[in-house]
This record gives structure tokens, C-alpha cells and sequence, in this order.
């Protein structure tokens, strides 16, 4: 019995030992190595995945990212250029008020989480073109649209990343050491590199609609020359999509802000939104989802500014009042009660204004008409809210989350319109061309505007005094037609997140914004004796924890921008 | 102490020296007649001359004379020990006494020597002569010398211990607090630092000896040999012994995941003798011991004013005024805050509509709700335990024992009144039973098995603490019709309605079963070679349910509600299988050789599963079928494994000289190739000094030893996968809606998820331990001290990485060296004041202090830690403890202009223009000297470790009474008030301390040199907000964890009606906290930052100890 007993311990441990280097190899669980992704399906599911980055958020990583980083640009394009305050309670994000009042500092998290999304962005594109080289099953047109795709999305990525904090380190599939690579120049000739190779290489359409097209990488790249002020090779680039591209505007400027018209025929590159799609509102457009006032769940942030709401005022000709925000002042301001009160206003305005922005008094879609308790704080953050990246009543809990965030919302952001595309190249034209082509694009843009439809009451009356008409000849000058063009870019593209970019580029940021600081400044406690200096706040900091972590033998490769 | 510290590296090395002398030369001298044998150590070295000459006598007398003796063992007190051990010196001859304490041997003859042995007791010698009656009474061992120690894989007695071992005994654990077992470690053991969590079932945390690793800092337990990474959800009552291993010497035999210590929990055991049945009950309540000084809504309002005249606003001015408070010269607290800003008269209740379209009218609450009161109750708490034991002497033994405890937590709203109150807290039944049987000569089992099933109901974290503290006051708990208020009123925040909260969340649970089971078998082989085979087995299976309703009072209101379902379960096993060998050569050598094996393997997998929008909210209706939308669900499995070798040596000489020397190999699958293995030796040395011959005439001196101790333990705390590169497809990180036909489906992505390392290898730990143990004035008096350093290398870290690396988790590398340096001092003393006074007084000490010697080589390295809103608390870098506090320095409030002007900028800009700084605010210190205050100017500004922990213990007993007071606490830590950051900052527009309003810098406060404790109350406060020393605390307090006062009933009394034993006793915890800490409780997190605590509750509880 002992002996039997003893003798089949010793055989099960014996069995056990010899077996013991299998035993103890485990792999992990529901996760794919990089080799098994070395063909179609993997190349595929990669570049989805770096797809789902170009929302600006990836959940990740904790807050403020999404707020910070989403594609919509909401803090650093329209709040830091005077579209908008940051809005909610004064509390609440208070470091976007420091943003808004450029006195941030290095260490600001929303200057990291920025940073952090773009290259998360940058290292999936780079996995994509990694996986390429090495996949078999693939055809060469394939693997030419993968890494076209690849690019496409990286460039995007760099601009993102450029536009806000300046010189960047480039990072590729073929960097050894991130770590060590050094910020020592703007990445244009990069981006332009990837953009060309995407421009050869993607097809005009796709069946997905979400897929990066040649139209697109011809805009994105027109979009990087003119950041550089290089309208002779913006201009060739534009026509072509204009003439070429096949897209057309859409009748009625509100479809460009719809979820029912997403993908439409205006639209050239669209970041694709889900909602409810299993995943709550993570795939939906979360970085927005705070950004609408408190009866519609959200936290009301993003309000805009008087200064924008005044820019869409119009004489009785149904043109600008005052297309120079540099002459911006306290006059023009449109009445309104510091207590968030109904103050309705007779003089004409454009129409568009009603569609970009809600006001008190006047209908917010099938929402009703906003009043006091509509906002959250107007002390803060002034009576207005955004309307664009919103949803529709009869649309709740359809196309915006029902569970947390329910203010996120299926409704796509259009980066890449036909547009853009006409006042971008009314702007080469003037700069380059001739100031009557120039003037018939603007004409084209405004006369779309003329013909859409305006917000009105339940019984029918418009619900103010709407005028908007093309111009009536030629521009006088090219200073005039810059001036109108910018004016009319930022009516037609008011709170997308691109003002202080396009601020910056025609190179008058300082002028504007410490005309809006100054006279805003009088009515948003927040903004007063706040100051725009140029030379420093045209980009923002490289972020400390960057610099602290980027290091060659013990020396932080990264340069911190000037002034911070 | 500096001497303290070299002497321990000093030590090893000498006695390596003292080997390659000495070399053991054992020469059989020439056997006389006598039968002596003389066993010598020849020393080599001219340069020493110490020669352990060593000889012991023994003799052989054969005289057959064999005749009975019987007797009777009693105890000082004259009460019978049944069950003691009764043996003939020499011989195989024993017995044990019966339950009248009656023994009845026979003896060879007249010279024989009777052996008398108790646990507890001085083991007596009682030479028979021609006695055929023997009584003995046994002396209590009062320094429990012979006291048995669970180590690893086995027990030694407390006298032949080499290594840093410390046990508390169930009559120690049983009176600190319920909960968990980890909890009742406080205080006991020095070198064991315990912070107490007091949600109800919530899990201390442990720690031996600071802090070694960068990552998982936690001891590994054996709960009856199957080895844990928690002690959670044992009933502690189930509990006879913890062992603390601390040092590497004791605790190398677990090898690889030992490096934080190791804590051997044994359960109860029966012992031989008639079944006994002991029933124990504890009844009480909880009770909060401290809350914040929180504005009320008049006050709230008051101090929006201040801020906005602080901002230079003036009435009428935009910016001016809320819509609550009005806009007028002085906040008006509205009667009404939905509509905002109602007055009685202007509002038309019969406008109330709800929740869609939501126009719940809320009427203000002016100060007749305290919110903070609402949340918290007085709980009960109850503790049941049944335990029945016995065994035969010599062949079995068993104990079987029941428990049930049900601890209401103290965060429940609804006061007295029993009907309103939420359900939250923690209920734990559990049962077990331990058996051993003797089969026979050479076989002998048993099996240890216990079940504890756990149920937490409803809220049990601190979530309604937080959202109570930052909740406007203006709220009330209900609307008007009796719906709950929130912050959909205009202008009141983002704070959740925390009642609303813990009523909703009543139905949430979290259910646990554990099962534990471990079983042996041990044969005899032959004489002194022992096999045992262990296999234990865990299952850990929990299910919890969490249910989301529908908030339409709150500002992001959630529109539907949802439930999620999770199911987990976690099994282990593990065999080990010990082959034992232990030999008393000449009664002068005894060698005790250990090798084994074994095998462990974890398994664990969840699923779960929501839905949301419920036709109903019923309990009984919502369920995760019943959902409508939002069919979610997720689940995978996971595994790791283990496989070692080990051996142990244990040899004395005479019990004056000690050795142990230790070797573990460990191959573990978390580490691949090369460096799947890796090895752990460990050797301790013992001097019983008091065994020389020159301290016999030293008779207050009972025992005197020092111990030296040397080990390498390992640390394999990086995750189940370090060494693989990774790719994942996640929902919500890499789907993306790519083909835009849909607004609700999204398509699979991929994504690189984790950056593995497939060349981390183990993290070692070295460790040096210097000990003595003293023993005086007849074991009245006894103490031990050690000295210890503990450096651990190739500390593995979870790799920190630049952002151009891409968001992905980076593996566990191999970098840095980390050190602790302490000592640990307990002091014991027992005494006796005549007849019925007898008391004890302990004290223990510890100290440690930590410091991190290397990372990665550069000396530049940064690695942040605990963060608030991502500023980081804390930082480690070379030269500092780990995670020492980082922060900007304040040097106080600017008061005027004047010292505004001569300070340095904050931040300049390019112009040289800085916007922060103006009287009222925060004056940081330039600490790197360029004339800026910039985020350079960050440094260390404190750590949250204690400079020492101490318990103090007294226990008293004046005839039946018994009196136990435990005191414990910490000195010299500090704490980072992160919670006051939310407290007196603008966060939102919820709530803030009173001392926000009253004592915050206003030009009239300075100017009359009023009491400033607070800066200027302005909404650009962000730069204020960072971490700095502002928050920074004095962290020390001293609290009286336990006061018990007992009866015990005279045994005579009882006798009549059958019972052996019966206490009552009445017992106070956490009666008083002596502290300078303003935030709710000093005993924080572990490393110094609060971050909201669940506070410290008074509980006062009355028991009874009944014994059949």
C-alpha cells in the first residue's frame, strides 16, 4: 500500500517535471501577435484602427483627452480664436480658460493629451505601413491603397499636431528610438510628401465613405501649402477638385450640418460617427458631447462669442457690416441681457447665423425656443450656444447616445467640404489670380446661402430679419477681397474649429484677437486684460511630461517653443 | 542607527570569513568506556585561536525495574490539563493526560526520567525514583519559547528561529476590529505596516518592511499552504496563527514571490480531548467620527460675491450675479432654484412637469438639509461564530466552524428611520472544517476546506462622500412632488444627488463565493525521512450586478436606464509535494533537511453582459433579459503558471548554534527563454548566547540570541503577458464606422495594445537582517529587535515611454535599484501585582526609511505617479522614496503690489508680462533660481511615509475582569490634502469649506490682520490648484483602535451548569484620534494621498465568549 501510494506521487510528479517547459509557456488571450496581422485581413483591421483615431479621441487615456484632442478642434481652432467662450460654469475645465486666455503653461493636460492622440494616430499609421512591407495575400494595388490610406491618415495626424504645437518630432515605420528623435523642424515637407503619394495612389471613390479618396489628400494638401502662405501650389490643386471632383453643393446650407445629410454631395472627407453602436458613445463624436446646453444633457460648453454672433450682422443690402474684426468693437455687439434674457433683435442678420448658432428667442430645430433656463451659467459664458455638431429632438436616443454622454451624437464632422474647397480657392485667386474669379466664388458660397432655407417660428415668419446677397461686382481691391473672403470663411465655417489656424496663416492673429480680448474681454470676466502676443502664442507649448520623457544620454531632445 | 545599518553588511561577511577559517573537521574521538564521543571543530587560522570545543555526555544504564506511575498535570492554578504529553526520557514510552488532567504510564525503571510537555507550558524533567504517584503542575512559559512557529512548508520551534519571524495568535487578533483579517494585523507586528479601508468588507492594505518594488508591493500569503495574492474573504475568526516571514532569510523558501514578505495564515485546528463547542457573539454599531465644515447656501452665495469683487466687477456688470442668487448688490437665496432664482409668489407650481419635459419645481434648501448628515447613519454590526473541536491524542483531531457577520455600512441614507434606509453593506457567512487523521504507523492525512460565501449590497465606495462635498447647497434632496433635485436647476453645478444615488443603486450587489480546500497525505518512509503531498485548491467565483437608473435631475441627464451583469471566477491549484529528513545525531546535532517541489496554476475568465432601456425600473422586472437596447457584452480568460524547486537545511548544535541556509529555484510563464528561471538562496545564522556556559550564572537572563540573516527573494509582480507584443480589437479604442451607411454600427479595427518585453527577467531583492532576541527577569520581561536592509535591483517597472511611442501599455523592464533601510523593535512585559493582578504591556516600533538608489542610470529620470486631474502628486527619481510628493513650494500670499512687483514672474511670456501673479494669490518659489516660476520649479516637497508606526498594547486582569487598550499610530508622515484641492478651489459651482469664505485673503482681511488661511477666492485659481505645499499636511495621529473591558464568570459557578467558559465583554473601537490632519481621516492611502477616504467609523460593540 505504501509503496503503491509513493509510487504514484512519484510518477505523477516525475510526469509533471518532464513536461515542465510546455507547462509553462502560456500566450496571451484575445490579442493577436504583429505577425498574424501579415496579410489582407490584418493590413485591413489596422488601418481601421488608425481610422478610429482621426476622431481625436480614443478612450484611452483619461480625461480631458477627448475634449482636448477631437477632431473638431472646439478648444484650440475656435475657443483660442474667439469663436466661442469656453462656456459651462466657470469651474468646470478651467484650464481651457487659461487656453482662451493664453497665459497656459507647459503643463497644462490639455496640452499633453493633445500631443498624446496625435501620435497615438501617427504610431497606427506607421503599424499600417510596417504590416504592408511584410504582408502576403495582397495585391500591389492593394497594398499601394493600404499605404496610401496609411499616409493619408498620418499627415493628418502631423497637421494636427503641427498646427498646434508647432515643430514636432518626426516619427515613421523606419524610426528606431521615438524617444530620441529631436523637434527640429516643421513637418510640411513630410506632410506634402505623404499627401502626394496618397494623391497617386487613392481611387476618386470609395463604397465605405468613411475612406480617405485622391479628392481628399488634394484638399488636405492644398489645406498644408496655404498654412504655408503657398497659394501658386495650393491654387492648381483646388481647381482641380473643384472642377474635377465631381461634388457639388449641397441646396441648403443646414444640410451640411444634419444627420440626415451626412455624406452628401458637398462633402469630401468626413469623419465617420457611430452612436449606440454597441460601444455606447465611444465611437460617436464624444469630444462635442459636453458642448450642448444643460436641457439637452450636456454641460453647455462651447458658447460663442459676441464677437462671432456680431460678425453675422448685415446691412440692408444683405452684406457685411463689418467684414474687419480688426476694427471689431463694443458698438456692434448684438443686444443681449447678461442674465441670459430673451432681447430680440430687428436689424438684419444673415440667415446662417440661426442655423450656426442658437439664440434666446429663436427656434433650436424641433427643441423649441431657448429661454433663461436653457443655459447654464450666462454670466460665464454668455446667452448662445452652438448648434452645429447637435442633434434633433425627433433624433434622440436614435443618433445620440442613450446612456452616458447623451449629448454625443452620430452627426459626422465634416473636415473637407466642396466649401472649403471654393472659398480656399477664392483665396489663391486673390492672392495669385484674378480678384473677379475670386469674387464669383465668394458669390457662389453667399448665393447657396441665399437660396437655403432660414429658421422660423411654428407659424411660419422667419424668426428675425435675414439678408444675405452675393456681392454685387467685382472687389475693389485684393484687400477687399481678402477681407471678405476671410469674413465670409468665417461665417460659413464658424464654430468647425478652424478659426484661430486660419487666423494665424493670413497672418493677422494678433490684431484680431486682441481686438475680441479687448472688447469681449469688457463682458466675459474670464478674458479680461487678457493678451494675444505674437511671436509666442501662435503655437502652443510642447508639453512638459513630453520634454521630462524625451531624452538622449540624459538631455531632453525636445525644445520648448519660445515664452514657455 | 548608522552603526546599526554597516554592522548588518558587516555581519555576513564576517561570518564568511569565520567559514573559510573554520573548517569543519568532524574526528570521531576515541569511545570510552563511558560511551562518550567527543565531536570537535579544528581551527586552522594562526590569526584565531577560538576553538568551539564542544562536548556532551550521555550514558546508557540498563536496569529493568519497569512499574506504573500515574499522576495528575495541573497548572499554577491548579486546574487540570488535559491532553498534556507524557514520556519516558529516551524511550518511545508516552501518554497523555485524560480530560481530568490523569496520566498513567509505565516506566522502565527507577532512573527513568518522565518528560511532561504542554504548549504554552516549560516542558518539565521529573526523575521517577521509586514514585508510583507523580503530580506535576507545569509553569506557563511565559516567553513561549517552545512555542511551535509555522514557517514555510513546515514549523520550527520560536527558540531555534534564525530568521525575522513574527506570529500573532488568535487571542491577539480576535480582539481589534471586525472586518477583514488584515485589519486586526494592525499594530501587532512590528515592521508590518497596515492601512486600514473602512468601507464595510473592504480590504486593508499590507505591508512588510516598506516598500520594494515599484510595482506590486503586496506580501504573498499561505492560507493552510495554498499560496494568495489577499487574505480577503477568510473569516478572521477562523484564524489560529499568522506568521509574518520578514525577512529574506524565512521567507527565500517561497522564493520568487516573496520579495514583500510573506504571511502564513494557519486556521484552527482541534486539539485532543472531548469535543468542545465555543460560541462567540459581537453585536454593535458604527458611527462616523469627523466631517467637514461645509457652507450652507446663504454662505455659498456670499462667497460667489466675494469672488466676483474680487475680479473687480461691480453690480451690474456683466459677469455679475447668477441666476440663482439674483444680480443684485448682495446674493438673495432664492425660494425657488427651478425655476431659478423663484420667489414665493412668481411661481406657478402647477407648471411641474417631469422628467420629459423636465420642469420639476424645487424649492431651495435654505439649511434645513445637511447633506452630509443624510448620507451617513448609524449602522449595526453583528458577528456570530459557532466553532465545535476536538480529537484521540495520537490519532485525530478536528474543529468545524460556522460564522456569519453582517456590517451595515455607516454611508446610508436614511437616518434612524428604518424603512428609508438604503441597504448598503457587507454580510459574509462562512463555514469550514479542518481535520487530520492517523491512518496508521506511517500514513497520516488531512484536509482543510472552507467556503465563505459574500454578499455587498448597494454602495460601499466613496463616490456619495465626494459628490456630497462638491454638491451646490442650494439643492434640496426632493423636488415638490417628492421626485429628486439635482443640478438640472440652472447654475448648480455638476454634482449627482447622493441620496438619489444610494437609493438608486440599492439593488446593486457584488457576490462572492470562495472555496478553499487543501489536503495532505505525509508517510513515514522510514525512521525520520517524512514525505508529505499537498495539493490545495481555490475557487474564487463572484457575480455582481450594476444598475443605472435614469437621472432626470441631474444636469448630464442620463436618459434610460441601464444594468450590467458581471460573472468572474478564479481558480488555483497547487501541489507540493516535501520530502523531510530530520536526524538528532548524539542529542548534540540535529539536521533537518527539507527538499520539495511545486506546481501552481491560475486560471481565471469573466463575462459580462448590459442592456439599458427597461420598461421598468422594479427590481424583480429589470433583469439583463428584459433590456430593449444596447446589447452589450465582453469576457476572456487568463493564466499563469508556476513551477519550483526547493530545499532547506536546518542544523543546530545543542540548541546553542543555529543554521539554516535556504535555495528556491522558481520558473514562472510570465517570463520567457532564458529568463524563465530564476534562483533564490538565503541562509541565516542563530546564537543562543544564553546557552553558554558563561551565562548560566546570568540568571536574569532567560534567553539571549542573536540572529543573522542573508537572502535573495524574487518579485514576478509584471503581469501574466510582459514579454509580448500585442494587438487588439476594442470597441470603443479601435472600431471606427468606415463605410458611413449606418449612424449605429461600427467596424472592427486593431490596434497595437501592449509593448512586450521578452527580455524581463526576475526582480530581485537582497536582503540583510540583523536580530536579537533578550529574554529577562524570569520571561517577565522580553524583547527583540532587528535591523534589516533590503535592496532590491533589477527592479522591474512598468516602462515609461514619450507619447511617438503611440498610447500603448508599456511592459514591466528591468531597471533601477530601490532601498529600505528600518529596524523593528518589540517590547513585552508581563507582571503580577499580587495575588489576582497579573498585566501585560507591549510595544512595538517600526521604521523605515526608503529610498530609491538607481534609475535606469540616468540621473535626469523622472517617473510621475499618483496624479489629481493629471497633475501629478508624486514623482520618483533617484535619491528620494519611491513616489515622494512633487509639487510647486509656497512661500505664502502675496499682500501687496509692493511684493508682487520684487517676486519673480510666474510664466512670463515673451514680452516678460506675467498674468498670474497679484496680491491674494500664491507666492511659489523659485527653487531652480532663473528668475521664473515655471514648471521647473517643481520639487520634492515630502513623502507620505511615517518616520515610525507604533502599537501599543496593554491588557490587564484583575480577577474576572480583563482589560485590553490598543493604541496605534503613525509619526512623522505626511499627507497631500488632495481632496481639499476640490474643497476650496473653483471646481464648479457646488460646494467649499466654510474656511473658503471666512478666512480666505481679502484686502480687508489682510488690512485688519484677520486669520488667513486661504488665497484670494478668484475664478482663475488653476495655477493655484497644482500640487503644492499648500497641500501638503502633517499626517500623524495616535488613535485608541480598541478598548475592551471583559467579565469572565468563575469556572465554578459555570461547572453547575455545564460551562467551561463564559466571558461578556463591552468594547469601544476607534474611540479617540489624536491628529493635526484637517481632512476627514489620517489614515490614508497608503503612500500619502487622499484622495477621498471612506472615514474611519466608532464602533461600540458588547460580546460574549461562550465555552461548553
Amino acid at each position: 500500500m505504501k509503496k503503491i501510494l509513493v509510487f504514484t506521487l512519484t510518477s505523477f510528479i516525475l510526469l509533471l517535471t518532464s513536461c515542465k517547459k510546455e507547462w509553462l509557456t502560456i500566450k496571451p488571450k484575445g490579442q493577436a501577435s504583429f505577425e498574424t496581422l501579415l496579410n489582407k485581413d490584418g493590413v485591413n483591421l489596422l488601418l481601421i484602427g488608425a481610422y478610429a483615431d482621426v476622431d481625436g479621441a480614443n478612450n484611452k487615456s483619461a480625461q480631458p483627452q477627448a475634449w482636448s484632442s477631437g477632431v473638431s478642434n472646439w478648444v484650440w481652432g475656435s475657443v483660442a480664436g474667439g469663436d466661442a467662450y469656453k462656456g459651462s460654469n466657470s469651474g468646470d475645465q478651467a484650464l481651457i480658460n487659461d487656453i482662451a486666455g493664453f497665459y497656459l503653461t507647459a503643463d497644462n493636460t490639455y496640452v499633453n493629451s493633445h500631443w498624446m492622440l496625435g501620435y497615438d494616430g501617427v504610431v497606427r499609421c506607421n503599424d499600417v505601413l510596417k504590416a504592408v512591407q511584410l504582408a502576403t495575400g495582397m495585391t500591389d494595388v492593394e497594398k499601394l491603397q493600404a499605404q496610401a490610406q496609411a499616409r493619408f491618415l498620418r499627415a493628418h495626424f502631423y497637421n494636427e499636431l503641427t498646427i498646434v504645437h508647432g515643430k514636432v518630432p518626426y516619427i515613421d515605420e523606419n524610426t528606431p528610438n521615438p524617444t530620441e528623435v529631436p523637434n527640429d523642424h516643421l513637418l510640411w515637407a513630410e506632410m506634402e510628401a505623404d499627401l502626394q503619394f496618397a494623391i497617386t495612389n487613392l481611387p476618386g471613390r470609395w463604397v465605405d465613405k468613411g475612406r480617405a479618396t485622391s479628392w481628399a489628400a488634394k484638399t488636405f494638401l492644398a489645406r498644408v501649402y496655404m498654412s504655408q502662405q503657398k497659394y501658386d501650389k495650393a491654387m492648381p490643386l483646388l481647381r482641380d477638385v473643384y472642377t474635377n471632383g465631381g461634388y457639388t453643393l449641397v441646396p441648403d446650407f443646414i444640410q451640411n450640418f444634419l444627420i440626415a445629410t451626412v455624406n452628401n454631395s458637398e462633402s469630401i472627407f468626413e469623419i465617420q460617427y457611430a452612436v449606440n453602436d454597441g460601444f455606447g458613445a465611444d465611437n460617436a463624436n464624444i469630444a462635442d458631447a459636453l458642448n450642448s446646453p444643460t436641457f439637452k444633457s450636456s454641460s453647455n460648453f462651447f458658447q460663442p462669442s459676441h464677437a462671432l454672433v456680431s460678425a453675422f450682422r448685415v446691412d440692408n443690402n444683405g452684406l457685411p457690416l463689418n467684414p474687419d474684426a480688426t476694427t471689431y468693437n463694443a458698438n456692434e455687439i448684438l443686444p443681449f441681457d447678461p442674465t441670459g434674457k430673451t432681447v430680440p433683435y430687428k436689424l438684419p442678420v444673415d440667415p446662417r447665423l440661426d442655423w450656426t448658432i442658437a439664440r434666446p428667442g429663436v427656434p433650436d430645430f424641433d427643441w423649441g425656443i431657448p429661454d433663461i433656463s436653457w443655459i447654464r451659467d450666462p454670466a460665464n459664458g454668455g446667452p448662445y450656444y452652438s448648434k452645429k455638431s447637435t442633434y434633433l429632438k425627433s433624433e434622440k436616443n436614435i443618433f445620440s447616445s442613450t446612456t452616458v454622454r447623451p449629448g454625443a451624437n452620430a452627426n459626422n464632422f465634416r473636415k473637407y467640404k466642396l466649401s472649403h474647397v471654393i472659398l480656399w480657392l477664392a483665396e489663391c485667386e486673390t492672392e495669385i489670380g484674378s480678384i473677379h474669379n475670386a469674387t464669383t466664388l465668394v458669390n457662389e458660397i453667399r448665393n447657396r446661402a441665399k437660396k437655403s432655407s432660414v429658421v422660423r417660428f411654428s407659424n411660419g415668419d422667419p424668426a428675425a430679419n435675414y439678408i444675405v446677397e452675393p456681392y454685387p461686382g467685382d472687389f475693389a481691391t485684393q484687400a477687399a477681397a481678402r477681407l471678405a473672403i476671410r469674413h465670409e470663411e468665417r461665417l460659413e465655417f464658424a464654430c468647425e474649429g478652424a478659426r484661430f489656424f486660419d487666423l494665424v496663416r493670413w497672418g493677422i492673429i494678433g490684431p484680431v484677437l486682441n481686438k475680441y480680448l479687448s472688447v469681449d474681454g469688457k463682458i466675459l470676466p474670464s478674458l479680461a486684460n487678457k493678451v494675444f502676443l505674437v511671436g509666442q502664442h501662435e503655437v502652443r507649448p510642447i508639453p512638459q511630461t513630453q520634454i521630462d520623457l524625451s531624452k538622449k544620454d540624459g538631455k531632453s531632445v525636445l525644445t520648448q517653443n519660445p515664452g514657455y | 542607527m548608522d552603526f546599526l545599518y554597516s554592522s548588518i553588511f558587516f555581519l555576513p561577511n564576517l561570518i564568511a570569513s569565520y567559514m573559510k577559517y573554520f573548517q569543519l573537521n568532524p574526528t570521531r574521538g576515541n569511545a570510552n568506556s563511558t560511551g562518550q564521543n567527543r565531536f570537535f571543530f579544528s581551527a586552522k587560522s594562526k590569526h584565531f585561536i577560538i576553538v568551539f570545543f564542544l562536548l556532551m555526555n550521555f550514558s546508557f544504564q540498563v536496569i529493568a525495574q519497569d512499574h506504573q506511575v500515574t499522576g495528575r498535570i495541573l497548572d499554577q492554578d491548579g486546574k487540570e490539563l488535559s491532553g498534556s504529553s507524557v514520556s519516558v526520557k529516551n524511550t518511545n514510552i508516552a501518554t497523555l493526560t485524560d480530560s481530568s488532567g490523569n496520566f498513567s504510564i509505565r516506566v522502565p525503571n527507577s532512573s527513568s526520567v518522565l518528560v511532561v510537555t504542554f504548549v504554552g507550558f516549560t516542558t518539565q524533567e521529573v526523575p521517577v525514583t521509586d514514585k508510583s504517584i507523580i503530580d506535576v503542575t507545569m509553569v506557563r512559559d511565559g516567553s513561549a519559547l517552545q512555542d511551535v512557529v509555522v514557517v514555510g512548508y513546515g514549523v520550527q520551534t520560536k527558540k531555534s528561529l534564525t530568521g525575522a519571524v513574527a506570529t500573532v495568535k488568535e487571542e491577539q487578533l480576535r480582539v481589534s476590529p471586525v472586518g477583514d483579517p488584515a485589519s486586526r494585523l494592525q499594530g501587532r507586528v512590528a515592521g508590518v505596516t497596515v492601512t486600514n479601508n473602512n468601507a464595510p468588507g473592504a480590504t486593508s492594505s499590507v505591508r512588510v518592511r516598506g516598500y520594494g518594488s515599484l510595482g506590486n508591493n503586496n506580501p504573498l500569503y499561505i492560507i493552510d499552504g495554498i499560496p494568495r495574492t489577499t487574505m480577503d474573504n477568510i473569516n478572521s475568526n477562523d484564524i489560529e496563527s499568522m506568521t509574518v516571514l520578514k525577512d529574506a532569510s524565512s521567507s527565500a523558501i517561497y522564493g520568487s514571490r516573496a520579495a514583500n514578505g510573506v504571511i502564513v495564515i494557519t486556521t484552527k485546528h482541534g486539539t485532543s480531548g472531548a469535543p468542545v463547542l465555543s460560541f462567540d457573539v459581537r453585536t454593535g454599531f458604527q458611527q462616523k467620527t469627523n466631517r467637514p465644515d461645509l457652507m450652507n447656501s446663504a454662505e455659498a452665495g456670499e462667497n460667489l460675491w466675494q469672488k466676483f469683487k474680487n475680479m473687480g466687477l461691480r453690480q451690474g456688470d456683466p459677469g455679475w450675479g447668477t441666476a440663482q442668487y439674483g444680480y443684485g448688490a448682495t446674493p438673495v437665496v432664492p425660494d425657488y432654484i427651478l425655476p431659478a432664482g423663484g420667489m414665493v409668489g412668481q411661481v406657478d407650481e402647477s407648471t411641474y412637469s417631469w422628467p420629459n419635459p423636465y420642469n420639476a419645481i424645487t424649492k431651495t434648501n435654505k439649511g434645513d438639509i445637511d447633506w452630509y448628515e443624510q448620507i451617513f447613519s448609524r449602522a449595526p454590526v453583528q458577528e456570530y461564530n459557532i466553532n465545535i473541536s476536538g480529537g484521540t491524542a495520537g490519532k485525530n483531531n478536528y474543529s468545524l466552524s460556522a460564522g456569519y457577520l453582517d456590517q451595515k455600512g455607516i454611508l446610508n441614507y436614511g437616518g434612524d428611520d428604518i424603512n428609508g434606509r438604503t441597504s448598503n453593506g457587507y454580510k459574509r457567512y462562512s463555514l469550514r472544517s479542518n481535520g487530520d487523521v492517523k491512518v496508521n504507523k506511517w500514513l497520516k492525512a488531512g484536509i482543510s476546506m472552507g467556503a465563505t460565501f459574500n454578499n455587498f449590497t448597494g454602495t460601499n465606495g466613496t463616490g456619495p462622500i465626494n459628490t456630497t462635498l462638491t454638491l451646490s447647497p442650494l439643492i434640496p434632496i426632493y423636488d415638490i412632488r417628492g421626485n429628486f433635485a439635482g443640478s438640472k436647476s440652472p447654475v448648480t453645478g455638476n454634482g449627482r444627488n447622493a441620496v438619489a444615488d444610494l437609493v438608486r443603486n440599492n439593488n446593486d450587489y457584488t457576490r462572492g463565493l470562495l472555496l478553499q480546500a487543501s489536503s495532505y497525505v505525509q508517510i513515514s518512509l522510514m525512521k525520520d525521512l517524512v514525505f508529505k503531498s499537498l495539493f490545495g485548491f481555490s475557487y474564487d467565483a463572484n457575480s455582481s450586478l450594476d444598475r443605472n437608473l435614469m437621472d432626470p435631475e441631474f444636469n448630464q441627464t442620463q436618459l434610460v436606464s441601464t444594468l450590467s451583469t458581471t460573472a468572474t471566477n478564479a481558480r488555483q491549484y497547487n501541489w507540493a509535494n516535501t520530502l523531510n529528513y530530520t536526524k538528532l545525531i548524539h542529542d548534540d546535532h540535529r539536521v533537518s533537511v527539507l527538499v520539495g517541489m511545486e506546481a501552481v496554476d491560475n486560471y481565471s475568465e469573466f463575462v459580462t453582459g448590459g442592456r439599458s432601456t427597461y420598461a421598468f425600473t422594479d427590481p424583480n422586472y429589470m433583469v439583463l433579459s428584459s433590456g430593449q437596447k444596447d446589447v452589450t457584452n465582453s469576457g476572456t480568460f487568463d493564466q499563469s503558471r508556476l513551477f519550483s524547486y526547493f530545499g532547506r537545511i536546518n542544523y543546530d548544535y545543542q540548541g546553542k548554534y543555529l543554521f539554516e541556509g535556504t535555495l528556491r529555484q522558481d520558473a514562472s510563464s510570465r517570463f520567457i527563454n532564458q529568463y524563465q528561471s530564476g534562483t533564490f538562496p538565503a541562509f541565516s545564522v542563530g546564537w543562543r548566547i544564553s546557552q553558554e556556559d558563561f551565562m548560566q550564572d546570568v540568571s536574569w537572563i532567560n534567553d539571549l540570541k542573536l540572529r543573522v540573516g542573508w537572502g535573495k527573494n524574487g518579485n514576478d509582480n509584471v503581469g501574466n503577458y510582459n514579454a509580448y507584443t500585442t494587438y487588439i480589437a476594442n470597441g470603443s479604442e479601435s472600431y471606427y464606422n468606415i463605410s458611413g451607411s449606418s449612424r449605429s454600427s461600427s467596424v472592427a479595427g486593431i490596434h497595437q495594445s501592449t509593448l512586450g518585453n521578452p527580455n524581463a527577467r526576475w526582480e530581485t531583492s537582497v536582503a540583510n537582517n540583523l536580530g536579537l532576541d533578550l529574554v529577562l527577569f524570569d520571561s517577565k520581561f522580553e524583547t527583540s529587535l532587528d535591523v534589516y536592509t533590503r535592496s532590491t535591483t533589477d527592479m522591474l517597472y512598468n516602462d515609461q515611454k514619450p507619447a511617438t511611442w503611440g498610447e500603448v501599455n508599456l511592459p514591466n523592464v528591468n531597471i533601477g535599484e530601490m532601498q529600505n533601510k528600518g529596524f523593528d523593535l518589540n517590547l513585552t512585559y508581563r507582571g503580577k501585582v499580587g495575588k489576582d493582578f497579573n498585566f501585560s504591556v507591549n510595544a512595538n516600533i517600526s521604521h523605515f526609511r526608503n529610498e530609491v538608489v538607481k534609475l535606469n542610470g540616468n540621473p535626469s529620470e523622472i517617473r510621475y505617479g499618483n496624479a489629481t486631474e493629471a497633475s501629478f502628486n508624486t514623482a520618483t527619481v533617484t535619491g528620494q522614496p519611491l513616489d515622494a510628493f512633487y509639487g510647486y513650494v509656497v512661500e505664502g500670499i502675496f499682500n501687496t503690489q509692493e511684493e508682487v512687483n520684487k517676486w519673480p514672474k510666474y510664466n512670463p511670456n515673451v514680452a516678460g508680462v506675467d498674468v498670474y501673479s497679484m496680491p491674494g494669490v500664491f507666492k511659489f518659489q523659485d527653487v531652480n533660481g532663473d528668475g521664473k516660476i515655471t514648471p521647473l520649479d517643481r520639487t520634492f516637497i515630502g513623502d507620505g511615509y511615517p518616520d515610525y508606526t507604533y502599537g501599543f498594547n496593554i491588557d490587564l486582569s484583575y480577577k474576572n475582569w480583563d482589560l485590553n487598550i490598543f493604541l496605534q499610530g503613525l509619526q512623522g508622515r505626511k499627507i497631500i490634502n488632495s481632496v481639499s484641492r476640490n474643497m476650496l478651489f473653483i471646481r464648479n459651482d457646488g460646494n467649499y469649506l466654510r474656511k473658503r469664505l471666512y478666512e480666505s485673503w481679502t484686502p480687508e482681511r489682510y488690512a485688519s490682520g484677520s486669520k488667513i488661511t486661504v488665497p484670494i477666492t478668484i475664478n482663475s485659481d488653476a495655477n493655484m490648484q497644482l500640487p503644492s505645499t499648500f497641500f501638503v499636511e502633517d499626517g500623524d495621529y495616535a488613535r485608541l483602535k480598541n478598548l475592551q473591558l471583559g467579565y469572565n464568570f468563575s469556572p465554578t459557578l459555570l461547572s453547575k451548569i455545564k460551562v467551561t467558559n463564559l466571558r461578556v465583554y463591552v468594547q469601544a473601537i476607534n474611540l479617540f484620534t489624536i491628529t493635526k490632519y484637517s481632512g476627514l481621516d489620517p489614515e490614508v492611502a497608503e503612500q500619502g494621498v487622499d484622495n477621498s477616504v471612506y472615514p474611519t467609523s466608532q464602533i461600540f460593540m458588547l460580546g460574549v465568549n461562550l465555552k461548553f
